[in-house]
């Protein structure tokens, strides 16, 4: 099928363009998904947009928070010095672990996220409760927690596309970790995990947030782990047994883990974040 | 619908009709006769098809060549001197001490490995082997090749 190559110089021009071709269209940034992908995925698409002269690659921070631009490379995101302050630094600690420096260079952060919640970026982003800007000729802000709705499969409409990724401020004694398992560095994740906590003043946690990924379609929130650690001293038996109460769910299984498996790991991988979040949170101003 | 780009390849200017879809490795092997860069796992995964786009490793089997339009790609063919034939240090080294074993890998790792000497003349072993992590080499000559890397950036510098 013949395909149409377009450049649109502004949002506006890329969002008409969008608007006029619906599903016809493929958005493209840095193309690592869309290449490998294009007979499996995207055979039906006729016209691929280019969004990389459209000015999204930018990190801002405000007294708001964060805001990060769709087109922002990886490697940008790694390296900037705002994201490796403080709580933002789960991110740069997420895209460390992919070790081809010539993915993180071409991957976007819009890229990430759209391109599913079974990669990493996504559940660090979703334990910092990161919104989505998604624009169209009526732009809205979506929670990333409702962007995701199965496998492969997000809340983006065909005339719409993320053009910036928003993170809030958090208070200070806030921390954030990270942790996976995988077959190999090119396959998606086992299990992946991210958390968030913060330290009242009287050392006790106040907030926390577990995010677990790969284990179910989508990303699972881990409300009741959560739950289990507020007002609590964050010693190593709490986190140990909010741990056991994430891992307290039905799994997939599929052709690279098992089910058990699976719950097995999210206890592991729950409790390494979660002791990443707590030490940060505690050396946290 | 063919879309009309400009690639400057080991200093040459091509123009090209390619499709939106084609990947550079593609269109190099294909439309160029270059077929110095190697597809292998096709996804990224490997590093053989590494190429340098404005000094940077690139994998050129996920780069779209119309992302490539107007940017200047260094592939295994021009590592060396075009004019001459004299080879770059890191070809001679991997020549003279087996940097390789059935050489798949080897376009990928040279330009890989030249990407890291540039920017940084006298790495350590660990930097070597962190710049090629992404590069696979299914014989396993991993050892031969960081020492390869490392004796290169030594000649280069100016050391025997």
């Amino acid at each position: 099928m013949p395909m149409e190559y377009l450049i649109p110089s502004t949002k506006d021009e890329a969002v008409s363009m969008l608007d006029k071709y619906g599903e016809a269209a493929v958005i493209i940034a840095g193309g690592v998904f869309f290449t490998p992908h294009k007979e499996e995925l995207f055979s039906e698409a006729e016209v691929l947009i280019d969004i990389g002269k459209l000015g999204l690659s930018y990190i801002n921070a405000d007294e708001k928070g964060l805001k990060i631009g769709a087109t922002t490379s990886l490697t940008s995101l790694m390296t900037s010095k705002v994201i490796n302050k403080g709580v933002y630094r789960v991110l740069a600690e997420t895209v460390e672990q992919i070790p081809i420096q010539r993915i993180r260079d071409m991957g976007t952060v819009g890229g990430e996220v759209c391109m599913s919640a079974e990669t990493d970026l996504p559940i660090s982003l979703m334990a910092l409760d990161a919104k989505v800007v998604l624009s169209s000729t009526k732009s809205r802000i979506m929670s990333l927690d409702e962007f995701y709705t199965g496998y492969l499969s997000t809340a983006l409409e065909p005339n719409e596309m993320v053009t910036e990724v928003q993170l809030p401020l958090f208070p200070p004694k806030t921390g954030a970790g990270f942790c996976k398992f995988e077959r190999g560095t090119v396959d998606l994740p086992i299990v992946n995990a991210a958390a968030r906590v913060t330290l009242g003043a009287d050392g006790k946690c106040s907030a926390a947030k577990v995010v677990l990924g790969c284990v179910t379609f989508p990303p699972v929130i881990a409300d009741n782990a959560a739950k289990l650690l507020i007002g609590k001293n964050l010693d190593e038996k709490i986190i140990e047994s909010a741990a056991e109460t994430a891992a307290d769910m039905e799994c997939i299984t599929d052709i690279r883990a098992s089910g058990e498996l699976r719950q097995t790991w999210i206890k592991v991988a729950v409790r390494k974040a979660l002791n990443k979040a707590y030490e940060q949170a505690k050396g946290g101003k | 619908m063919a879309v009309a780009i400009r690639l400057i390849v080991n200093g040459e200017e091509h123009k090209v009709e390619v499709e939106p879809w084609w990947s550079l490795a593609y269109v190099l092997r294909e439309k160029l006769a270059l077929t110095g860069t190697k597809i292998m796992c096709n996804n990224g995964a490997c590093g053989s098809c590494t190429v340098l786009i404005d000094g940077q490793p690139v994998s050129s089997c996920l780069k779209l060549a119309v992302l490539a339009e107007g940017k200047n790609i260094i592939t295994v063919e021009g590592l060396g001197n075009t004019e001459t034939g004299e080879l770059h240090p890191l070809q001679e080294t991997f020549i003279k001490y087996s940097g390789l074993q059935c050489g798949t890998c080897t376009p990928g790792m040279l330009l890989t490995a030249k990407a890291l000497l540039d920017k940084n003349p006298a790495p350590t072993e660990d930097e070597v082997r962190e710049a090629l992590a992404g590069n696979l080499c299914r014989c396993g000559t991993y050892k031969r090749i960081v020492k390869c890397v490392l004796i290169a950036a030594e000649t280069m510098r100016g050391g025997k």
